[in-house]
């Protein structure tokens, strides 16, 4: 994937939806989380692309890294979409890989994103324009926020959700 | 056979394309708190009845159930939230004179009701009840709805129905910053186009007490009479 290359992965426009997402992607340290947490190279975006780019707005999703299920090169993360605790995008009607990197980005064989949507939630309409949000892909810098459960640091969990 | 099931299949699709689709009114409010990261976030209460427009039992011509109908869902998200524990108290005014003595004791009342959730629908939640006069319908809700996160978010609400040209506005009893509204229970003579005169049977329908129930029965006791006596001749 070459830089400022972009691979969109789902698209429900008019509808935002809930789903969950898998991702398996090369994968590099995270700066000060030690070398036990990990991104992916690639950026994950999530929100709403609109025809119109002041009702457009997306953000870095926020992953949890699975250390338990990844290996060398090749990294494992979940999302909730949308992730109300959390933050990113809070009305997803679209889910984007972007390589915002200078490098070419070379993935493995077994990488794989999946997107499981649950439910529709409802139309998006002119929602983002409304609260006078607007964040274009171009706005962003690489790398997604990551949590990880499985470390001695609490500061990077992230909130959970409580059944 | 083929030409009937084309037609009916036809009619179907025709008829659900000409039925009129009713508006499904509801009050909202936003209700905002923070969660334990320290971050604002706000619920969005949403409150009516399960059918619009609301209509008063009319036996034989409307059942009344128009249960009282309470959504919750994350504000920004819209995502629907499954755990609160709430109840509900319930209120009557029979015509707008006496709602509007901004009397709230005036009212015909039930607290303490308990809000169940609707098998099946997350962030739905219900009082089941069966309107039998038109009028002037409110429901307060209280307790507590729970966040994804655990944060316990305390609620308590008030919010009447709409008289008629009143909609959107704020009532005398109701909590402020509501937005939209609900409909009052009116009474299904008043759908009735051409109105029917006074007097017609179809009239008795519309209400439980009328004379007219009285006027059933004693033809009913007629009738039997009439029967038993043309069997007693026979034998």
């Amino acid at each position: 994937m070459q830089p400022g290359a972009v691979l969109p992965i789902y698209d429900a426009s008019p509808n935002f939806v809930s789903g969950h997402l898998l991702l398996r992607a090369p994968c590099e340290p995270v700066e000060g989380e030690g070398d036990d947490t990990y991104r992916p190279l690639v950026t994950v975006i999530a929100g709403h692309i609109d025809e119109h780019e002041h009702n457009t707005y997306v953000d870095k999703v926020p992953l949890y890294y699975i250390r338990h299920a990844s290996s060398g090169d090749s990294c494992l993360w979940h999302a909730h979409i949308p992730d109300p605790l959390n933050g990113g995008a809070p009305r997803v009607t679209d889910l984007t890989l972007i390589n915002l990197t200078d490098q070419p980005v070379e993935f493995n064989g077994g990488d794989i994103v999946v997107f499981n949507v649950f439910n529709v939630l409802g139309t998006i309409g002119n929602y983002y324009a409304q609260q006078d949000m607007m964040q274009l892909p171009t706005d962003i810098e690489h790398g997604n926020p990551v949590y990880n459960l499985n470390d001695e640091d609490d500061s990077n969990d992230g909130l959970g959700f409580i059944e | 056979m083929k030409g009937i099931v084309l037609t009916i299949t036809v009619a179907v699709l025709l008829t659900s394309m000409i039925a009129p689709v009713m508006a499904d009114p509801h009050a909202s409010k936003t209700i905002s708190f923070t969660i334990s990261n320290g971050e604002e976030r706000a619920i969005r209460l949403i409150l009516g009845h399960t059918r619009e427009p609301t209509l008063a039992l009319a036996p034989g011509i409307h059942d009344g159930a128009h249960h009282v109908q309470i959504i919750i869902r994350d504000a920004r998200t819209n995502l629907p939230i499954n755990a609160a524990k709430l109840q509900l108290d319930r209120y009557y005014f029979k015509d707008l004179s006496a709602y509007e003595s901004g009397d709230l004791s005036r009212a015909t009342m039930q607290t303490g009701l308990p809000v169940e959730r609707v098998f099946g629908i997350p962030g739905e939640y219900t009082v089941r009840q069966i309107l039998t006069a038109p009028g002037i319908y409110g429901y307060r809700v209280y307790g507590t709805v729970t966040y994804f996160d655990g944060t316990t978010v305390n609620i308590d609400e008030r919010k009447f129905c709409s008289p008629e040209g009143m909609s959107s506005t704020q009532g005398p009893y109701d909590t402020p910053g509501w937005g939209g509204g609900y409909g009052c229970a009116d009474a299904v003579r008043d759908l009735h186009w051409p109105p029917m005169p006074a007097g017609v049977p179809g009239r008795a329908s519309f209400d439980l007490l009328s004379d007219n129930l009285y006027t059933l029965l004693f033809g009913v006791i007629v009738t039997g009479s009439v029967a038993m006596i043309r069997l007693i001749r026979r034998k």
